[in-house]
């Protein structure tokens, strides 16, 4: 098994290495870079132009300039933000707190509220709650995160229940450990119901899908005939086969995690990742936008392998093909 | 003194509510099992076999429902002075089935390679269903599990028992099906065309194993096939279906000498081979019945070749011929005709 | 002896009254309450550097702005009047040198003494240098390319270029003075513009009323009132009032304003489309809310005059083609149902707003929306209509055309589409399409369009905009001269223009033009040549508005878009 993952790491080097090329090529060769901002100042003269595209190394080809980063990044070098000048993963690094707080608590409400309703559906198929909940989800479903998220903040500035977006409080600094915890999460509600709405109705139906299905199978016909008590054959039979390809859609959400929610992250004052890469993006902030990318590549194969893994911890059939 | 029957079947209806109308899928069933007797239920496919033994195990799921009819089961599991009673499963509620199905009535089906949950051990499955019923520990039910797998012939029992279905051949997996149905001693045993999904020569060893540990466990067996060879060989009584209705219920011995229904007539002569991979029954010309919403007449008159003026008015009872022999039919074929052929 | 000891102590005293001399501190005549905390939101993911020669966007300098004081500051217009650092400044009699004499005795926010050496070498040292600060060093230098001469005469200061500098006086007046203790080592190492990155932010020092007690980056900045700030109220009260500033990241304006509305922020400047909703609430939830005229930069629609294609180069040359263009816009409409009506029309490059406006070019060239005078500009300027009313030039060239700007400016692109409207009417094909910032950046400055509807950042002096105006300029994409882009623009097809040459020589003259007024007559001519030639053709500008509540005390009594709402920011007080 520590083989397979070895194996599988081995093989993501040049995965990566191909990422970085493809990713370096078309943001230099897309219209525009970082100095466009400051070609339309007009107190900007156009020596200083000249300084600044020497100073960010973009006089000379794209291919040069990707080999002189590749050398950097091969020596743990990743560059600096233009527009920050600062390391860039020192960048990332601060947002990632943020992001992953709300990512994973986004993921355990969708998925804690998802699964249950999916099982609860699926046992009482064509019931009026069943029908009730696939209505609200697609609810959750069609309307946009932006609006929602706006429907949420004039929702908390109304009643004051909730914060009207942002991370921490004012008095933060002055609250107890618990306090600050507590602070964080009476922050996060918002984003993260409004980014767990918006996967929740797909996994609920994946889960009752799956669920109807397996209810159907042979096994689960012959574990009543064995005259298993009708818990068991729910929820140890029927449903641990129903989990296996939600296990892997699971994976597939790890490797989510830091793709950021723009748009939700906007509107709540959210301060990660997905901001700061969007506008990294636009403004061509190139060693900035490489960093996260490459991170999300690596997230995305680690993603992807943890889904394999996890498939094969909950499948015997396939960790049995892994040898 | 008379053997009471230990399953008593009566006027057993089975139907299914669909939006499209009521599939009447087993209609006016009766037959009774006594312990030795081995049941052999024929017929082409979607005549209600299945429905029939399913309806007896509780196992038919909403839109299916009983309409009609008593399953008299003759045990000791609900009484409180221990005397054994008949006890009508059609009146059961669902949740008690669970203290009859794999203890009472241990079933197998058609299909050995989906029967097993793939993602669990043969000895969890195993194990699951001693511990539940016998109340023994693990560790005991393991120990049994063991020696049932033995008894149905897998090899080195106690290293298989912890594989997993598919690391096992579809002979094996039914064999693993058979040891979990007999695991818990039931006094029923139903085997639903146990192997029809298997090769040829698998087949054949499943079907002597059947017949070897039908002695040596002793129990009732209700045995649905499309193979009237099969049956032959196991069954001491043999009931004929068509179309959800008994067409003919009689001992093997009648089955075969003294048929009176023209469909078993039909059906005999058309009997398949061992040696050839038949999963049906050779044709028999003619539509299959209609299940849904079916007018109240013979359901085999359109493809009957005795059909009379009676047959387009009612739909004929099944009436007792001699003590074991029952048929519905407004014109049987006389057992005179047996006679005659004998003599040729 | 008794005599001699006499004098001796005399002379100590002497010695020690000049070494301790009495800080020349600044009395504004404001008569507020100290204390509190002004909340203010940032739109946007917050500052990406508080080093304010590196800082770009305004979420930097917002806070940067804070921190540093220059020599001189702007009154409520605008305009350079305000003596801060330096207590007065005056040109030499040829004009060629400006003199700064520098307040004394101030000390820098922890503590450090301020002294006229922090202000020489701030300019010497790290702004004269191009490679230090992110904007260059251009702005230093005189028409000749040189970098003055500095001069330290006790507590004055000099600046001498080779001929009269205007311009760069204005620049050393406006440029913000860093402390040469701290940054010095930055300077030496030939690094200044890594300095003060987001993660120094409890580094920095500065001679503004602000000072940061803490950033949490992405969410929000808190000012705290700088202890050793060196202007005071009448009352002798040690400015600013505020005790701190809270700068709020916000993401969306929506989202400010809902803030606003609940109270959290305290001043903000709204959308014209949530005025009503402003308006409405007013007096029940007691705010004070203004209009204080149009914005300093305006959207404009450029034409390529040197387009490889003579057909198209003719009609973007004709000036009558740019003059019908100007009158075929419906500007009303387009303030109507972009700003609810809170906008002005523009049509020259410097905004009313300035103190610089010349109010004739509205008499000189009323350019309001007509189709018939557009059509008539049309056939002064040769063009015709065929049978099916399609505009045709003088060669019977069907007029067509592209019309780009970036997507996702909702501005630009509602005044696009009524362009397009407009010129239907004239028989005119406007091909319009949005596309990416970048691209449109590109092909601005390459140059390869024909037509792109976009803005720069304005500000109150004309002057900022030499890049723009002068031939030699990086941003004079209209009409880029061969010398320059000598691979796009062909030398044969090229044409300079006598008012674009006029008003090179305006932009080159008012540099060296010491004369206030002189100054202004030419940029007042300036803004004459615009509107009758119209190189660009101006469309329309929000108006400057904004709302606070009522406890919020201004100092700023008119805000507007030269100065506005945080004007004098150590004027303002809370009750
Ligand atoms: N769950 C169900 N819902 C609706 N109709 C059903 C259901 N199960 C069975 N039926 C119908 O009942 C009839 C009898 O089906 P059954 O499975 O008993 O046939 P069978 O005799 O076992 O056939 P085979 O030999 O193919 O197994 C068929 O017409 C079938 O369509
Ligand atoms: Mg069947």
């Amino acid at each position: 098994m520590l083989r397979y993952i070895a194996r599988r790491l081995i093989l993501a080097i040049p995965v990566l290495f191909g990422i970085s090329i493809l990713a370096f090529m078309i943001i230099s060769l897309a219209p525009g870079d970082f100095i466009d901002n400051f070609r339309m100042n007009p107190s900007i003269s156009r020596e200083k132009i000249e300084s600044l595209e020497r100073e960010f190394g973009f006089d000379k080809p794209v291919i040069v300039q990707y080999f002189l980063w590749l050398g950097q990044v091969l020596r743990g070098n990743f560059g600096y933000s233009f527009s920050y000048h600062v390391p860039v993963f020192s960048l990332i690094w601060g947002r990632l707190g943020a992001t992953l707080l709300l990512s994973i608590t986004a993921l355990i409400f969708s998925w804690g509220i998802a699964i249950p309703l999916g099982i609860y559906s699926a046992l009482h198929q064509y019931s009026f709650s069943d029908q009730a909940f696939s209505f609200i989800a697609f609810i959750g479903i069609s309307i946009p995160n932006f609006f929602f998220a706006l429907l949420w903040l004039f929702m908390a500035a109304r009643t004051g229940w909730f914060p009207i977006g942002g991370i921490i409080s004012l008095d933060f600094h002055e609250l107890s450990f618990f306090g600050k915890i507590g602070d964080y999460l009476w922050h996060v509600v918002g984003p993260m119901v409004t980014l767990g709405t918006a996967g929740l109705a797909g996994l609920m139906r994946q889960m009752r899908g799956q669920l109807l299905d397996q209810l159907r199978q042979d096994y689960v016909l012959f574990a009543r005939a064995k005259g298993m008590p009708e818990k068991v054959v729910i929820y140890k039979h029927a449903l641990r086969n129903a989990i296996n390809p939600i296990v892997t859609f699971f994976g597939f959400a790890l490797s989510g995690l830091l793709g950021g929610a723009v748009l939700t992250e906007t509107v709540f004052n959210w301060p990660g990742m997905g901001r700061l890469v969007i506008d990294a993006l636009q403004q061509q902030d190139l060693f900035l936008v490489m960093a996260s990318l490459l991170l999300s590549s690596l997230l995305l194969i680690v993603g992807n392998l943890s889904a394999d893994l996890l498939l094969a911890w909950v499948d015997p059939r396939i960790r049995y093909r892994f040898g | 003194m008379e053997k009471k029957p230990i399953l008593s079947v009566r006027n057993l209806s089975t139907h299914f509510a669909m939006a499209e109308g009521t599939v009447k899928a087993v209609q006016d069933v009766s037959f009774d099992l006594s312990s030795d007797d081995v049941l052999g239920i024929v017929g082409e496919t979607g005549s209600g076999k299945s429905v029939c033994v399913k309806t007896i195990a509780g196992l038919i799921d909403p839109p299916g429902y009983i309409a009609n009819g008593e399953i008299l089961l003759y045990t000791d599991e609900f009484a409180k002075d221990g005397k054994k009673e008949y006890v009508d499963l059609a009146k059961l509620k669902y949740e008690s089935f669970s203290r009859i199905r794999g203890k009472h009535i241990g079933m197998i089906f058609q299909d050995p390679m989906t029967s097993l949950n793939p993602i669990f051990t043969i000895a969890d499955q195993m194990i699951e269903t001693i511990v539940h019923h016998e109340k023994v520990s693990e560790g005991e039910a393991r120990e049994r599990a063991i020696k049932l797998l033995e008894q149905v012939g897998i090899p080195k029992p106690s290293e298989r028992i912890d594989d997993y279905p598919f690391q096992l051949s579809g002979g094996q997996r039914q064999r693993v099906v058979i040891a979990i149905a007999l695991s818990c001693n039931p006094e029923i045993l139903v085997a639903d065309e146990p192997s029809t999904a298997l090769d040829v020569t698998v087949q054949a060893q499943i079907l002597e194993l059947m017949k070897e540990l039908q002695k040596q466990f002793s129990s009732s067996t209700i045995f649905i096939t499309h193979d009237l060879a099969v049956i032959a060989e196991m069954a001491t009584k043999i009931s004929v279906m068509y179309g959800g209705y008994q067409m003919e219920i009689a001992s093997v011995d009648d089955i075969f000498e003294v048929p009176m229904h023209p469909y078993t007539h039909a059906l005999l002569a058309c009997i398949p081979r061992l040696d050839i991979k038949q999963s049906e029954l050779l044709p028999i010309p003619g539509q299959p019945p209609v299940m849904m919403n079916p007018p109240r007449l013979c359901p085999f008159l359109p493809r009957c070749t005795r059909s009379v003026e009676k047959c387009q008015q009612v739909l004929p009872d099944l009436e007792q011929i001699t003590e074991e022999h029952f048929v519905r039919c407004n014109n049987p074929v006389p057992q005179k005709v047996q006679v005659v052929k004998e003599e040729v | 002896m008794k005599k001699l000891l006499l004098v001796m102590l005399v002379a100590l005293v002497a010695v020690a009254a000049m070494a301790q001399v009495e800080p020349e501190y600044r009395i504004d005549p404001y008569e507020g309450k100290p204390g509190g905390t002004l909340f203010l939101g940032s739109i946007g993911t917050g500052p990406r550097t508080f080093n304010p020669f590196v800082a770009q966007e305004t979420s930097s300098t917002d806070i940067t702005d804070l921190m540093h004081q220059s020599m001189f500051n702007s009154d409520n217009t605008g305009m350079p009047t305000i003596p801060a650092l330096a207590t007065e400044w005056w040109f030499s009699e040829d004009g060629r040198t400006v003199y700064f004499r520098v307040r004394q005795g101030l000390k820098w926010s922890d503590g450090h003494p301020f002294t006229i050496e922090d202000v020489r070498w701030t300019f010497e040292d790290l702004y004269f240098v191009n490679e230090f600060t992110r904007n260059g060093n251009a702005t230093y230098k005189d028409a000749q390319g040189f970098l003055p001469e500095v001069e330290v005469d006790g507590n004055v200061i000099s600046f001498t270029w080779t001929e009269p500098n205007v311009w760069s006086f204005r620049a050393i007046g406006w440029g913000q003075i860093m402390p040469k203790h701290v940054l010095d080592e930055y300077v030496q190492a030939g690094n200044p513009i890594e300095a003060w990155t987001l993660a120094d932010w409890d580094k920095i020092v500065g001679m503004g009323p602000f000072m940061i007690e803490s950033f949490t980056e992405g969410v929000r900045t808190v000012m705290r009132k700088n202890p050793h700030y060196w202007i005071f109220d009448e009352a002798g009260n040690r400015l600013p009032y505020l005790e701190r500033i809270n700068y709020e990241v916000v993401g969306s304006q929506d989202v400010l304003l809902l803030k606003f509305e609940a109270g959290e922020i305290d001043i903000m400047g709204p959308r014209a489309a949530d005025w009503p909703r402003i308006v409405e609430q007013a007096e029940e939830k007691g705010w004070v809310y203004g209009v204080g005229g149009p914005g300093l930069g305006s959207d404009f629609i450029t034409f390529n005059l040197g387009h490889p294609d003579p057909v198209k180069r003719s009609w973007f040359r004709n000036v009558h083609f740019r003059r019908a263009i100007q009158y075929m816009m419906d500007k009303e409409s387009i303030i109507d149902t972009l700003f609810n009506g809170l906008g002005t029309a523009i049509y020259g490059p410097v905004s009313p707003s300035s103190g610089f406006f010349n109010p004739e070019i509205l008499e000189a060239f009323p350019y309001r929306y007509s189709i018939t005078r557009a059509r008539l500009e049309l056939r002064r300027g040769g063009f015709d209509w065929d049978a099916q009313g399609r505009l045709i030039d003088s060669d019977g060239n069907r007029v067509e055309f592209d019309l780009s700007t970036n997507a996702g400016n909702i501005t630009r692109e509602t005044i696009a589409a009524i362009l397009v409207d407009g010129a239907a009417k004239l028989g005119m094909k406007i091909n319009y399409a949005p596309a990416d910032f970048n691209l449109l950046v590109g092909k601005l400055l390459t140059p390869d369009y024909d037509a792109i509807l976009i803005g720069l950042t304005g500000s109150v002096d004309p002057g900022s905009g030499w890049n723009v105006w002068r031939i030699d300029g990086g941003l004079h994409s209209f009409n880029y001269p061969p010398e320059y882009n000598p691979d796009v623009i062909d030398p044969d097809i090229y044409e300079a223009f006598d008012w674009e040459k006029r008003i090179h020589e305006i932009f080159v003259r008012s540099v060296g033009e010491v004369d206030e007024q002189a100054r202004w007559d030419l940029f007042a001519e300036f803004q004459m040549i615009v509107a009758e030639y119209q190189p660009y053709v101006y469309t329309i500008t929000q108006n400057y508005l904004y709302v606070h509540k009522d406890s919020v005390h201004l100092a700023n009594p008119h805000p507007n878009p030269a100065a506005g709402t945080l004007w004098q920011i150590h004027g303002i007080w809370k009750d």
